[in-house]
């Protein structure tokens, strides 16, 4: 049937990109090197990408590759290239006791997410009959009418953010 | 076996808990960054996914208000690691406490 191979389709490619997904992110977490960590951080976002393209949000999608694998990233590689920051020291045991510690809480937070987000009854989609939720017509419908209030000071914090950017990192003054 | 929301939710459950994993485990702090960004994501991911539960656009607004607030703290986090960078010639948060004593 047309619909079981729809079906099937869907799910491999759903595990396919939360396989890379989660692969990414644990390269992204555990390379020495930072900037095998801001590539890997790429193809984990662009993984994501796929995911809002599987829950039928392409505006989001197209947002998502543009700011985050776009902008974002070449953020992060011109920081690198321009500090030299690829030297790895190690630290002393107190820290990595801390370390270690910090690493089996946060593990055992997510395996309580994981168990709980699991034993959700809610098996299907309820609204798939109903019109598709994720055009970018109603998406700026409703950001433009609804949500104009947070758009605006959105904006305004851009605004902020460029200002506080633009003091942080300039030359610092030369002392006479 | 049929992919419903929770799957997305415990996919994003997972980055959630990587991301956290390496802001609690990394000493550097770009890295550090890079690891709010996978939380930021996650987060993300999950509001997408209850938008397309209750076939509502909330959701999906709410994840671009995000992506725009994670896009200033990345541009800021950044310049305050360079001007760290600048001063103490590391990026390694463990050497980094002249705030805290």
């Amino acid at each position: 049937m047309p619909g079981n191979i729809a079906e099937a389709i869907y799910s491999l490619t759903f595990y396919g990109l939360a396989l890379i997904a989660v692969v990414a992110a644990l390269i992204v977490i555990l390379a020495r090197n930072v900037v095998i960590s801001a590539i890997w951080l790429v193809v984990c976002f662009i993984a994501v990408a796929g995911v809002y393209a599987l829950l039928k949000a392409p505006f989001l999608m197209a947002v998502q590759i543009l700011v985050y694998a776009g902008a974002i990233m070449v953020l992060f590689v011109m920081l690198i290239m321009l500090m030299d920051i690829g030297r790895f020291e190690p630290g002393t045991a107190w820290q990595t006791l801390v370390r270690s510690v910090s690493a089996a809480i946060g593990l055992v937070i997510m395996m309580v997410f994981m168990i709980l987000l699991s034993l959700s009854k809610r098996g299907a989609w309820p609204g798939l009959e109903k019109p598709e939720p994720g055009t970018i017509e109603k998406i700026g419908e409703v950001l433009f009418t609804k949500y104009l209030l947070p758009f605006e000071v959105l904006s305004l914090l851009l605004v902020a953010a460029v200002v506080a950017v633009l003091y942080l990192a300039r030359r610092p003054e030369e002392k006479e | 076996m049929i992919v419903g929301p929770q799957h997305f939710l415990v996919l994003s459950a997972v980055l959630f808990g990587i991301g956290l994993l390496g802001v609690l485990v990394r000493r550097n702090a770009v890295i550090i960054l890079m690891s709010i960004e996978l939380m930021l994501n996650s987060g993300n991911m999950a509001l997408v996914a209850f938008a397309r539960y209750w076939g509502n656009l909330t959701g999906q607004i709410f994840a671009f208000l995000v992506m725009v607030v994670a896009a200033c703290e990345v541009a800021v986090g950044l310049a305050i690691i360079l001007a760290l960078f600048r001063n103490k010639d590391t990026v390694d948060v463990d050497k980094i406490n002249i705030m805290k004593w």
